[in-house]
């Protein structure tokens, strides 16, 4: 009786399924947050290369960890005015749940205009042993929608004090400007923890949901530049072309200007944007992203800095080399 | 070739039409088929059905997703055959799949008879809608095509052992998804 009803309910499925099945492959990660894991990768072999030890202890706050990182990747301790910009973005959450014996924490996070930056912290005998992991299931949701899982990513960031691993949990929309309201219900869940190379073997099976209350506020502050023209490359016709950028401004968490090109310019992922601080010796990559405006001639791109930045640090943005220099 | 120029050539009735069918979903199709009977010859005996099936269905039939449509035609068939051989074996990956999501659904002293398969279905669909892609995916791999955790892996990308994990996880949420409604199969 049951084989018989499962056997025909099952049948009884809408092709749309079957169809998805039979065609479904591993989609890969967008450029974009690959080219933020490399980011962060790059960055931890640069901190072991010039600090000169295997593993950082890193903190639990989100803040301490921007610190540490920051520290790696240049070289250079952070100023005490970009630290308090952070400091004044990071909110305290500390919502944990545990399962297969490990307890994840939310411990702080922050919210930007697109983003929101999760600092996850995972402890458990379990994990003992084991480097980064990835999650099998990740969903992050906003006041009850599950955001697009795309543009969601886990980075693994290192150990802490009491060698409880720390993740960093990103999540960015495709444009700026997502109508958040001043407090945002958020939830995050993980399920199976497994090691992140092909093939995927689970290392911790369980699920962990955390759900909690964060605070968003509109960034204020930016800087207007003056419209400039740059070359980029028409993929299409393979060749570079004018592009003329207007409303160019730049905030302590990233850029946004309109790109006036052909019509026939078929994409920007070549278009590489550097934000230019103090005597010019500094540039750090924008995360870009790119939208298309109806007409199909004026892209609108806009992207963040993986570190928050003190506004009066920045001399110029730089686009595909062509220096825009703040006025 | 596209799927709407295989239909072309079957509402042009033109037996290259099968041909097409065969060399784009033919792998596919018998893999389907001998995951429920446990037998190549069988299955490729119920494909060739599935292939006279579907011409005599198109026209004036024009399905809208070809290679699920022509994916059930092949499993009703199986399903048929499997039934009236009666030397069939008991061990083909459907039997071993099936008898997963029956463990996993029973429930003793209380039978489904009212329950119809539309409305299970339905449900099943809506337990389907909670899922990501990919565990969607590997659902309906399992338990539509009958594939092996193995084939799974491979076609998604992962471990077998992670395959296997995930489906036991997926088991058991479709039964507290189903009793949450009130449903015991």
């Amino acid at each position: 009786m049951n084989a018989d009803l499962i056997t025909k309910a099952m049948g009884e499925l809408d092709l749309k399924y079957v169809d998805e099945a039979a065609a479904y492959t591993r989609p890969r990660r967008r450029r974009v947050l690959r080219l933020a894991v490399a980011i962060v990768a790059a960055a931890l072999l640069l901190g072991a290369g010039t600090v000169g030890v295997a593993s950082t202890v890193y903190g639990r706050n989100l803040g301490d960890v921007l610190g540490m990182l920051w520290q790696e990747e240049t070289g250079e301790t952070m100023r005490d005015e970009q630290a308090a910009i952070i400091a004044g973005m990071v909110q305290e959450v500390g919502v944990s749940r545990s399962a297969g014996g490990v307890t994840a924490t939310v411990t702080s996070a922050r919210v930007s205009d697109r983003s929101i930056w999760l600092l996850l912290r995972m402890e458990g005998e379990a994990l003992n042993g084991c480097g980064g992991l990835i999650a099998q299931e990740l969903a992050l949701s906003v006041d009850g929608k599950v955001v697009d899982n795309s543009s969601t990513g886990l980075e693994y960031i290192g150990l802490d004090g009491d060698g409880a691993q720390l993740y960093m949990v990103h999540y960015s929309a495709p444009e700026p400007g997502q109508n958040w309201d001043s407090n945002l219900d958020v939830e995050i869940k993980l399920g199976d923890l497994a090691t992140g190379l092909y093939p995927e073997e689970i290392v911790v099976p369980g699920d962990w949901s955390m759900s909690f209350g964060l605070d968003y506020v509109p960034e204020t502050d930016s800087i207007a530049l003056a419209d400039a023209t740059v070359r980029v490359y028409d993929r299409t016709r393979e060749e570079h072309v004018d592009a003329h950028l207007t409303q160019i401004v730049v905030t302590s968490t990233g850029f946004s200007f309109n790109c006036d090109v052909d019509p026939e310019y078929s994409g920007f992922d070549v278009c590489l944007v550097e934000v230019v601080l103090g005597d010019g010796s500094a540039s750090y990559p924008g995360l870009a992203y790119t939208a298309a405006n109806p007409d199909g001639a004026i892209w609108s791109v806009s992207g963040e800095w993986r570190f928050p930045l003190d506004l009066q640090d920045i001399s110029a943005l730089r686009v595909n080399m062509y220096t825009i220099p703040v006025r | 070739m596209e799927d709407e120029a295989i239909l072309e050539l079957f509402f042009a009735r033109s037996e290259q039409g099968i041909s097409e069918l065969d060399a784009k979903y033919g792998a596919l199709c018998r893999s389907l088929a001998y995951n429920i009977l446990g037998s190549r010859e069988d299955a490729a005996e119920c494909v060739n059905d599935a292939y006279l099936g579907a011409w005599r269905a198109i026209p004036p039939e024009r399905p809208e997703r070809l290679r699920a449509w022509v994916c059930r035609v092949v499993r009703n068939i199986a399903l048929a055959r499997r039934r009236k051989n009666t030397a069939a074996r008991r061990d083909a990956s459907f039997d071993v799949a099936l008898g997963e999501l029956e463990d996993a659904l029973a429930s003793p002293g209380e039978v489904g008879d009212a329950l119809e398969a539309r409305e299970l279905a339905h449900m099943l669909e809506g337990f389907l809608d909670t899922l990501s892609a990919e565990n969607r995916a590997i659902f309906v791999r399992r338990y539509w095509f009958s594939d092996s955790c193995a084939e799974i892996a491979a076609q998604v990308g992962i471990s077998e052992g992670n395959v296997t994990v995930r489906l036991t996880r997926l088991r058991r949420a479709l039964r507290k998804y189903l009793e949450d409604r009130g449903v015991y199969v």
